[in-house]
């Protein structure tokens, strides 16, 4: 308890300097591409009150839930069958390799050629951008599986449902965290560029639009409102699960 | 019960090159009585656990038939495996990985509890496995083999690399609960005074390829098997053979 509250007290600290800092110079240079911290924060309340951010926000955390699920999905099962089977591997290997590689940028001016300035190109462009990571790591869990546990079910005559839940996820657990916590952090910074290009909504569009109207204050208030959400989901969703996810390894 | 019907014609394990195979075991052929404790004895690495795989059905890759006995009343055989290390799920409790194999019935029944009761862990349900040391391991994984209610039971040197005074222990908790509800037991061993210890019959494996080199029937009471001098004169009659 006492060491948590030492934490917090450091946290507070750190970000009241950040603030401090960020106040001097605003108020020292003067200019309207740096605006003083109370600009933006009552920017962000007024915001907040006219439910505009709230808006934008969740339609961006939609496309990212619904990506960000597609693409876990299907990752880990492209992952674990190259993991499990040596020779589809070495043919799919090349393929994963090209995607892996080719920057996120093309692969949304494509979709938004081929589906339309729609959500399915939304959808897919990012889900694409994603799967070839998940399945590199879920690919690593796959062939980290031990044997024995499969001979333990095996001899106790287990059925394939109760081996994939007892015996196959749990020892993926940590590779599907990893991949999920990377999977967030990725996916959220693509949607944004996604929805810059061709959305009419979204925290991406909103940036894109204060761009123009160089309103640096709304930018900024943006970008601290999604910072924070993010880091709920991080701290409230994907950490506590984690954590009970390796609760035998303690 | 039927028996255990055993003919291995022959098995081999690829060598690393991919090319040439090495046999292993050759010609082994026995049948076991239904409920009878059966030790395999033989030196380390000569295939007495390859030997059980393929019995478990882990090893499919053989030439030959391994017919296990049909349970009785046409229900489905009840296999239990005691594997070398104890294998259990590190993600699961102690009482979950029992659960885990048992049936409805026998979960029901309590049967869980009782038996990580007679092997000293009735405390432990609750404990994740990696807490355990390799003693408490190898107790947990000897009473998830009885909660099953094995028809057939397979165990893979399972007092290996404890010390002699824990090894002791876990083989008279066997001997109990063998003779609380016997079954047939393949008994795996390098260790010829554990062999004549605890077995009605001793096969003795050797050679390369291995084979069946005796076939020995240990008619002894529980009192002589806790005699030094009678283990050692019948351990003597089985070396010397």
């Amino acid at each position: 308890m006492k060491q948590a509250g030492r934490r917090g007290a450091m946290l507070v600290a750190s970000f009241a300097v950040l603030l401090a800092i960020w106040h001097a110079a605003a108020v020292a240079l003067q200019n309207r591409a740096l605006p003083e911290p109370a600009t933006v924060f009552s920017e962000l309340a007024a915001g907040l009150i006219n439910g505009e951010i709230v808006y934008h926000i969740a339609i961006t955390l939609g496309r990212v839930a619904v990506s960000f699920f597609l693409a876990l999905v299907i990752g880990t099962a492209i992952g674990v069958a190259l993991g499990l089977m040596k020779r589809t591997n070495r043919f799919f290997d090349p393929w994963l390799i090209l995607f892996l590689n080719v920057p996120a940028l093309v692969t949304i001016i494509l979709c938004y050629i081929w589906f339309g300035l729609t959500e399915v190109a939304v959808i897919v462009a990012v889900s694409v951008n994603k799967i070839p990571n998940v399945a590199v790591t879920m690919r690593e869990g796959a062939r980290a599986l031990e044997p024995a546990y499969f001979d333990l079910a095996q001899a106790y005559r287990f059925t394939r449902i109760k081996t994939v839940r007892h015996v196959i996820l749990p020892q993926l657990a940590p590779f599907l965290a990893a991949s999920a916590r990377s999977g967030l952090a990725l996916i959220w910074k693509i949607v944004l560029v996604v929805e810059l290009l061709g959305r009419s909504n979204g925290v991406g569009f909103q940036l894109h639009l204060f761009f123009q109207l160089f309103d640096v204050p709304a930018i900024l208030a943006y970008t601290i409102a999604f910072v924070i959400v993010i880091q709920v989901l991080e701290l409230g969703v994907l950490q506590p699960w984690e954590r009970r996810a390796g609760r035998w390894r303690t | 019960m039927s028996a255990l019907d055993i003919e291995i014609v022959g098995k081999r394990f690829l060598n690393p090159n991919g090319v040439t195979a090495t046999p292993v075991l050759a010609d082994v052929r026995f049948s076991v009585e239904a409920g009878q404790f059966l030790c395999i004895l033989g030196p380390s690495g000569c295939g007495k656990t390859t030997l059980l795989r393929v019995v478990c059905g882990l090893d499919t890759d053989f030439d030959g038939q391994v017919t296990l006995p049909s349970a009785p009343n046409g229900s489905a055989l009840k296999l239990a495996y005691v594997f070398q290390e104890p294998v259990l799920l590190p993600w699961r409790t102690v009482l979950q990985n029992l659960h885990l194999v048992m049936t409805e019935d026998q979960i029901e029944r309590g049967l869980a509890e009782r038996m990580l009761e007679a092997v000293g862990l009735g405390d432990a349900h609750d404990t994740f496995p990696r807490a355990l040391s390799l003693g408490m391991g190898r107790r947990v994984s000897l009473a998830r083999a009885f909660a099953v209610e094995p028809d057939l039971l397979l165990m893979d040197e399972p007092f290996v690399s404890l010390d002699e005074e824990k090894a002791d222990t876990l083989r008279e908790l066997l001997t109990t609960l063998w003779a609380e509800k016997p079954t047939t037991v393949l008994f795996v061993t390098h260790d010829s005074r554990e062999a004549v210890r605890l077995a009605q019959r001793i096969l003795v494996l050797a050679g390369s390829p291995a084979s069946v080199s005796r076939d020995m029937t240990v008619a002894l009471n529980a009192q002589e098997r806790h005699d030094p001098q009678t283990i050692e004169r019948i351990r003597d009659e089985l070396l010397s053979g």
